[in-house]
């Protein structure tokens, strides 16, 4: 491989080359703590819902999955822009590792939406807006894997999914305006409401627990994806 | 399936999502050492 070719990176290290193991045991217990008290609160200190019943408890995984997935493809975006800008090493691994990330958490969406929906809507899935966008945008943050794993030179590798997370972050607005722009089966906004977040406050600190443990836990996998690329980089070069 | 049947559903597989992806990001990590040793 060329000098040339190669993305370059400051010989510097930082949190975006390696994960220290101090640190990850003190993010993944906080995180694992965390994650404990959002379930118990969902699952048993949450007051029920009157009309969506037990169901209605699946929204404190769900909620805070899909806004933390959004969180993982600004990360894309932000990281993409760095790319082209700098063509830095670093930024591309932080893109790439924030994609694969963020893949997950929209799986989790697209897991536990439907199991919410067939008791509440009486089917799994609907070709509605909400849904459909989304959809698309687990395809176009597959596709931005799957472009990587096609191109074998780094820089290019680097440059062609820098441009590819840049356009498919265009879709995140759709996804979230597609509940007010067009008719949707799917829940407005109830936190990030005109009017006011429109549940109880003891629904809303739950919420915004389990929104601070799948924070924590998206750092903590977002760590381990880029020390993990980090370290098999090293491999290569060594081998 | 009642209606917690697919509420526990929900979180299991969530479970199984986030643990399994991490258990697998731990796995290579620890291959990669073993490996670079």
């Amino acid at each position: 491989m060329s000098k040339a070719t190669e993305p370059t990176g400051s010989p510097r290290a930082s949190v975006l080359d390696r994960a220290s193991p101090r640190g990850l045991a003190i993010l993944g217990a906080s995180t694992a703590v965390l994650l404990a008290a959002t379930i118990a609160g969902a699952l048993f200190l949450a007051p029920g819902d009157a009309i969506q019943g037990p169901a209605q408890r699946i929204f404190y995984i769900h909620v805070p999955s899909a806004w933390i997935g959004g969180l993982a493809f600004l990360v894309v975006f932000v990281a993409s822009i760095a790319v082209l800008a700098t063509r830095s090493r670093r930024w591309d691994r932080l893109a790439a590792s924030s994609a694969e990330v963020g893949v997950v958490f929209t799986l989790a969406v697209m897991l536990t939406g439907p199991l919410w929906a067939r008791p509440v809507w009486g089917a799994f899935w609907q070709w509605d807006p909400r849904l459909t966008s989304y959809f698309v945008l687990l395809l176009l943050y597959l596709s931005y894997l799957a472009l990587r794993g096609y191109v074998n030179e780094p820089m290019r590798r680097a440059r062609y999914s820098a441009v590819l997370g840049i356009v498919a972050f265009l879709n995140i607005p759709l996804v979230y305006f597609s509940v007010q722009w067009w008719d949707s089966l799917h829940p407005g906004p109830v936190v990030a409401n005109p009017e006011g977040p429109q549940l109880p406050g003891s629904m809303l600190a739950v919420l915004l627990l389990g929104l601070l443990a799948f924070t924590l836990l998206y750092l903590l996998l977002l760590w381990l994806r880029i020390d993990l690329t980090a370290r098999r980089e090293d491999v290569e070069v060594t081998a | 399936m009642d209606v917690w049947g697919y509420t526990i559903a929900a979180y299991v597989l969530a479970a199984l999502l986030y643990g399994g992806y991490l258990t697998a990001l731990l796995a290579q990590r620890r291959a990669i050492r073993r490996r670079s040793r």
